[in-house]
C-alpha cells in the first residue's frame, strides 16, 4: 500500500494502522473493511452517489490519527512484534511462553547487566574496563536500535508527542555520557576501578531498564492467548 | 454528547443483548440513545481490542450476509463489569441530579 493507493478507505487505513506489526493491520483491515462497506450500503439507498457515501462514511470513521493512537495502545507495533520474533528464533528456548516471560527473556538490561558484571570482575585497570564496556555498548547498540533501542522515542511519538520523545531520548543519552566525567575525576583522584564498575554500570544499564519497562508495560496489557499465537 | 470514557460500558451493554460485529455494535449505540450519544466509529476498534485484551469479551470470524465479520461476545468476566460499572454509573447520575436540583 503507498499513499498512491486510489481507494480513500486504504488512505484512511494506512493512516491508521502506520507502525503496526504486519499480523495486527492484516486483523483490523479485515474488520473494518466490511464495516466501511456497510456504512456505505446503508448511506447508499439514501440518495447519495457512491462517491458522497464513501465520504460520508470516512467521516463518520473520524481522524485516523487518533484511531492510531488507541490501536497502538491495544496491538504490537513493528518494532515490538521484531524484538519479539527475534527472541522466539533463539535455539533452545520454549516457545510458548507468556508476555512477561517474552520481555524478561528478551530484557537487554538483564543480559547487558551479566556482561558488564562479566568484564568487571576480570577488570583490574580502569582503562580496560572503560575500553571493554564500550565494546559491549556498540555491540549492543545494533539489537537495541533493532529492538528496543527507539523505544524511548519511538513511543511518545506514538501517542503524538515527539518533542518528549526527543527529550527523553537526549536525556538518557545524556545521563549516560556523562557518567564517564564524574568517573574521570574520581579515577584522577585514585579511586579504584572496583568502585567505578558499578558507577558506570548503573548509568549505562539505566536507559535499557527504561527501554525494558515501556515494553513490559505494554506486553502487561496484551494476553499470553493473543502473544502466543502471533507469527513469530 | 462526547462519548470519552463511557464507550467501553457502552459496548459491553450492547454485547449483553447477544454477540455482534462492530458496525452493528456502533449501530446499536447511536439508535439507543436516539442519536444523542454520537462518536467517530473509527475509535469503537481500539476500544473493541483493548476490551478483549482484558478478557472482557472474546471475539471469533464469522461469514455473514456473504461478509467475513469479526463477531464479539461478552465473558462471564465482562458480564461482571458491565455490572459493576451500571451500579457506579446509576450512583454518579443520583449525585449529579442531587447536585442540580432535579428529583432521580
Amino acid at each position: 500500500m503507498n499513499h498512491r493507493t486510489a481507494d480513500p478507505f486504504d488512505r484512511w487505513l494506512e493512516a491508521a494502522t502506520a507502525g503496526l506489526c504486519a499480523s495486527a493491520v492484516a486483523r483490523i483491515r479485515d474488520e473494518m473493511r466490511p464495516h466501511y462497506e456497510d456504512a456505505v450500503d446503508h448511506l447508499e439507498p439514501e440518495g447519495l452517489a457512491r462517491d458522497e457515501a464513501e465520504k460520508i462514511a470516512l467521516q463518520q470513521l473520524g481522524d485516523a490519527r487518533k484511531a492510531r493512537r488507541g490501536f497502538k495502545r491495544s496491538n504490537l507495533t513493528a518494532v515490538e512484534h521484531r524484538k519479539l520474533a527475534g527472541l522466539a528464533k533463539l535455539p533452545g528456548l520454549p516457545f510458548r511462553l507468556s508476555g512477561w516471560s517474552y520481555a524478561v527473556l528478551a530484557s537487554p538490561f538483564l543480559i547487558s547487566l551479566v556482561l558488564v558484571a562479566i568484564v568487571g570482575a576480570f577488570s583490574d585497570d580502569f582503562q580496560a574496563f572503560y575500553i571493554a564496556t564500550f565494546i559491549l555498548a556498540g555491540l549492543f547498540s545494533i539489537p537495541l536500535i533493532l529492538y528496543t533501542g527507539l523505544m524511548p522515542i519511538a513511543l511518545p511519538i506514538r501517542y503524538g508527542r515527539p518533542r518528549l520523545g526527543i527529550a527523553i531520548s537526549v536525556f538518557f543519552w545524556t545521563l549516560c555520557l556523562s557518567a564517564s566525567i564524574p568517573m574521570v575525576l574520581l579515577k584522577a583522584r585514585g579511586v579504584s576501578s572496583g568502585v567505578l564498575v558499578p558507577i558506570y554500570s548503573l548509568f549505562l544499564m539505566l536507559r535499557m531498564l527504561v527501554c525494558d519497562l515501556i515494553l513490559l508495560r505494554k506486553l502487561a496489557r496484551i494476553p499470553t492467548t493473543e502473544l502466543t499465537k502471533r507469527p513469530f | 454528547m462526547n462519548l470519552k470514557g463511557t464507550l467501553p460500558t457502552l459496548i459491553l451493554q450492547v454485547l449483553l443483548s447477544g454477540p455482534a460485529h462492530g458496525y452493528r455494535i456502533a449501530q446499536d449505540i447511536k439508535a439507543r440513545s436516539k442519536g444523542v450519544l454520537e462518536f467517530k466509529e473509527g475509535t469503537l476498534y481500539p476500544a473493541l481490542h483493548e476490551l478483549e485484551n482484558q478478557g472482557l469479551i472474546r471475539s471469533e470470524e464469522r461469514t455473514i450476509n456473504g461478509r467475513v465479520r469479526r463477531e464479539y461476545r461478552l465473558t462471564d468476566e465482562g458480564h461482571k463489569v458491565l455490572v459493576a460499572e451500571r451500579k457506579e454509573f446509576r450512583r454518579m447520575l443520583r449525585a449529579v441530579s442531587a447536585v442540580l436540583g432535579e428529583s432521580s
